[in-house]
């Protein structure tokens, strides 16, 4: 493949540049819902998405016909395009120079996906959801996912890298569906990784059905939260979804030239000076992980706040020009017919000095956020996210469950009451995609973290 | 059976796979041309074509079920394809209900297909991308196009089975999607968007998209902060569709067998006002979201899923129908590389008789919807939205724009409490269609 690939580099035209990615997934997927299996199949979807700069304009075009022959006429596509498009652009494309990276990089984990059986993952699926359903009597409905991308990708550049990443980054989804008086409440426990089955050391199925289980019950009876300012105490998982949901979003430098409330501000104090928040593709094991994104960048470790301060965006090759910087390597494509666009990897906030004891105990009334749900947020950092499990904490005692509650507020401003951040460091909120208009498998996390938030619930 | 260029791809592969011992098969194969302009920070950023075909290959032996895809065409890609799925059918235990639709009578839908969009070129996308630009401009220079696309689709699927369905159609679609916020100086509005799609090209109201889109990021720049309270609410139809996808959710008989849905067991009860009325009519002419046939083969169909806030029937595809002994209302969705799942096509809900100017006339004290920001359990229907440019309505009058405030209930709940649907309503295109009306309701939760 790298041959066809270089083939249709060094036939390119005088005076384009040329970005050719072969990117090959397979998947396998099994989802068993109340026993019976729902989903069992294995997706092959394979091509080379080609991207060219000329005359300052981008063109884009991708084939799933991996021939010297196809990939030639999809150059010719690309640059038609990219020749279309420039007389219409105000501003020259200009890219930022890199070093060409030429390696191999193998992420298949400890115990790779292969050397498991297909009858295996049946089987595990199966033993599963019915432990679910037998669980109680109380839980009438039951769900077990897994999902097992494994990915080869080839990046060529006419600057001269040579990047082939094989990884394989799988998911499980576990869920519960308590119902009684007619009240149906349903909890769910997901995590992702970069790796192979060892997915299950980190996520051992049979005490997530216990969790799960135990916390749609405790849901039928629980209270709203109290509306208002309150003091949040967020369990790593929120505080990687609120890093990359309502800080993460507002960095990304195709937002920022947008006018993003961060514009401008780099150097300014933006949170809390406890707040040292980074994104990042070193992280192995998170789902991440990124080694080069998909322009043939090396990734970094980006700090973006550091002790309060607001130090970096981050960049693509264009948006590195534009303010006179190194790209970040944050140019990523989910599958070779997407164009790639600026996402995130891990996001997280480095650990701070307090044990999670220390943090708790120092609450007088506020809440315990474990895990989050779905969220959005704003260009002006306002956000929103449903939290799936919190608790009451009274007089630093975590007490009941609460239900339907959720954050709202300016993140920054969420950021700046930061008093409080954890040392038990850990990334683990790789179970979802990011979408912006394609996915982009992430992950995010940090230590406890204590803060003021607006929550959502019954006025008192 | 008679099969044309696109079905005759597979046609080899199906009496094959009945020799190799499969009980039945069914292939699904799927064909799309996509040109696209990308508008980033309010300039032309780039513009893609992409091809794309593919088949999944889903078949049955004793009781088992396995599938397998690939975006491919080439005979030696299908045939390791078809025999993962074989594969994976014999490690599947048996199960009941697993199930191949028969052969029905399909009632062409019209007006899905537009040759100038057969004909469309990425120029063409560049050519609308730099109108739209030029006309956002004029409007007014704080409107900031986070993102937008220019996109034009050809689609052509086919269904070729065991049980004798052979079919294929094309369709076409146009669609145009702006995001992105009003700015001036240091104050920046609040996010939103606009969009439509069409099948024709030369329905697309670029004038109609651009100034909506326009009029709500520069509502959304002046904004007030209020103290939280009770009130009444006006919702648009396009924070409806974000809060009835859970109700059309809860109807999909997958949801209700997997006891994961409001409406299990609630056929023929009254679930909502007699003033709702939910309706999908995948064959609804001129429609991007209407076909002829599903994922399945099966005849689209009009579907009636609430009538007078009664709850008539769920959305079903062949699986889930065989599992309660009925017929399949049409509703298996999904592209090639899944197996079918269950979605609407063309949802409406019927209008009413207030108009929107009553509506806020007889609130004394309420907040209009204009987007939420969201995520509702679609299971329990519990929600707390951001309201996004929502618009306070004192003593019948709007009032100021607001900065974010939240609502918070359980919209399953609300259903009863409707107290008016507008004769007014909206539709809002993509891959679904909607066309929906503003809905009163009494006493929500608002915190500030």
């Amino acid at each position: 493949m790298k041959d066809i690939l270089q083939n249709v580099i060094d036939t390119r035209p005088d005076g384009v540049y040329i970005e050719a990615r072969y990117h090959k997934r397979e998947q396998i997927e099994i989802l068993v819902k109340q026993g019976k299996i729902i989903k069992d199949l294995a997706d092959d979807y394979s091509g080379v998405g080609i991207r060219v700069l000329v005359n300052g304009a981008f063109g884009f075009a991708s084939t799933n016909q991996l021939t010297k022959s196809a990939l030639k006429k999809t150059l010719d596509e690309a640059i038609t395009i990219a020749k279309n498009l420039a007389p219409k652009i105000k501003d020259r494309v200009e890219y930022s120079p890199i070093k060409p990276i030429v390696d191999i990089f193998k992420n298949l984990g400890k115990d790779p996906l292969a050397n498991h059986s297909m009858e295996e993952r049946i089987n595990l699926a199966l033993n599963i959801d019915k432990e679910i359903r037998q669980s109680d009597i109380r839980i009438k409905g039951s769900m077990f996912h897994l999902r097992e991308p494994t990915n080869h990708k080839i990046i060529m550049n006419s600057d001269g890298t040579v990047a082939e990443i094989i990884d394989s980054r799988p998911d499980v989804f576990i869920e519960a569906i308590a119902s009684e008086h007619g009240k149906i409440m349903s909890n769910r426990a997901v995590d992702g990784i970069c790796g192979g089955w060892e997915i299950f050391k980190k996520f051992p199925p049979n005490e997530i059905v216990n969790k799960v289980v135990n916390t749609s019950i405790k849901l039928l009876k629980a209270s709203s939260a109290k509306g208002g300012k309150q003091t949040i105490v967020m369990e790593p998982p929120i505080v990687g979804f609120i890093c990359h949901e309502a800080i993460g979003h507002t960095v990304e430098c195709d937002f920022v030239l947008a006018g993003s409330i961060v514009n401008g501000k780099i150097g300014e104090k933006v949170a809390s000076e406890l707040v040292t928040m980074v994104d990042s593709g070193e992280q192995q094991t998170a789902a991440g992980w990124l080694p080069v994104d998909d322009a043939g960048v090396k990734t970094q470790k980006t700090i973006i706040i550091e002790n309060g301060i607001l130090k970096s965006y981050l960049h693509n090759r264009i948006t590195a020009k534009h303010f006179d910087v190194e790209p970040t390597g944050n140019e990523r494509a989910y599958e070779y017919n997407n164009e790639p666009l600026i996402r995130m990897r891990n996001t997280y906030l480095e650990p701070g000095n307090f044990s999670r004891e220390e943090i708790l105990e120092d609450v007088e009334f506020g809440y315990l956020l474990v895990s989050p749900g779905g969220g959005q947020a704003d260009s002006t950092a306002e956000f929103m996210f449903a939290v799936r499990e919190a608790y009451e904490i009274k007089k630093g005692e975590i007490g009941n469950i609460v239900k339907n509650i959720s954050l709202t507020g300016n993140a920054f401003e969420v950021f700046n009451s930061i008093d409080a951040i954890g040392k038990n460091w850990e990334l683990n909120s790789g179970s979802d995609f990011c979408y912006k208009w394609q996915p982009a498998k992430v992950d995010g996390g940090g230590g406890t973290t204590r803060a003021i938030a607006t929550v959502s619930g019954e006025l008192e | 059976m008679m099969v044309n260029d696109l079905l005759s791809i597979v046609d080899p592969f199906l009496d094959k796979a009945l020799k190799m011992g499969v009980d039945e098969i069914e292939f699904y194969l799927e064909k799309q041309k996509i040109n696209t302009a990308f508008i980033e920070s309010t300039k032309l950023k780039s513009a893609t074509a992409n091809n794309m075909e593919g088949i999944g290959i889903r078949v049955l032996k004793n009781g088992s079920m396995g599938f397998s895809s690939i975006n491919s065409f080439k005979k030696e890609k299908i045939k390791i394809c078809l025999q993962k799925a074989m594969t994976i059918a014999k490690l599947i235990p048996s199960q009941e209900n697993y199930f191949l639709p028969d052969k029905k009578q399909i009632i062409k839908t019209s007006n899905i297909y537009d040759e100038n969009i057969v004909n469309f070129k990425v120029e063409n996308c560049i050519d609308i991308a730099d109108e739209i630009l030029k006309k956002c401009y004029l409007i007014d220079s704080r409107i900031n196009i986070e993102s937008g696309i220019i996109c034009s689709i050809e689609i052509e699927t086919g269904v070729l089975s065991s049980k004798n369905i052979c079919i294929s159609e094309e369709k076409t679609g146009f669609m145009i999607e702006l995001g992105g916020m009003a700015v001036e100086g240091e104050k920046i509005g609040s996010w939103d968007e606009e969009y439509n799609t069409v099948v024709k090209v030369n329905d697309i109201d670029i004038d109609f998209i651009v100034e909506e889109f326009s009029r709500k990021l520069l509502q959304n720049l002046e904004t007030v902060k209020i103290k939280p309270f009770v009130g009444k609410a006006i919702i648009s139809p396009e924070a409806m569709r974000s809060l009835f996808s859970m109700v059309i959710d809860a109807a999909k008989a997958s949801n209700i067998q997997s006891n994961a849905s409001f409406l299990k067991d609630k056929i023929g009860e009254n679930i909502a006002n007699e003033k709702l009325t939910i309706i999908d009519d995948g064959l609804k002419s001129n429609s991007f979201a209407s076909s002829s046939f599903d994922r399945e083969g099966f005849p689209r169909q009009k579907c009636t899923i609430i009538e007078n806030g009664i709850f008539r029937n769920a959305l079903h595809n062949s699986y889930t129908a065989n599992k309660e002994n009925t017929d399949s209302t049409g509703h298996a969705s999904g592209d090639y590389r899944t197996i079918p799942e269950i979605s609407p096509t063309n949802i409406e809900i019927k209008s009413g008789t207030f108009s929107l100017e009553e509506m806020i006339a007889e609130t004394k004290a309420g907040v209009l919807f204009n987007r939420i920001s969201a995520s509702p359990d679609p299971i329990s229907g519990d929600f707390a939205a951001v309201l996004k440019g929502g618009r306070l309505i004192e003593n019948g009058e709007i009032k100021n724009t607001l900065r974010e405030i939240t609502a918070v209930g359980n919209f399953f709940e609300c259903l009863k409490t409707i107290r008016g649907i507008s004769k007014e309503n909206k539709s809002l295109n993509y891959y679904t269609s909607w066309k929906i009306p503003y809905i009163l309701l009494d006493d929500i939760n608002y915190i500030s």
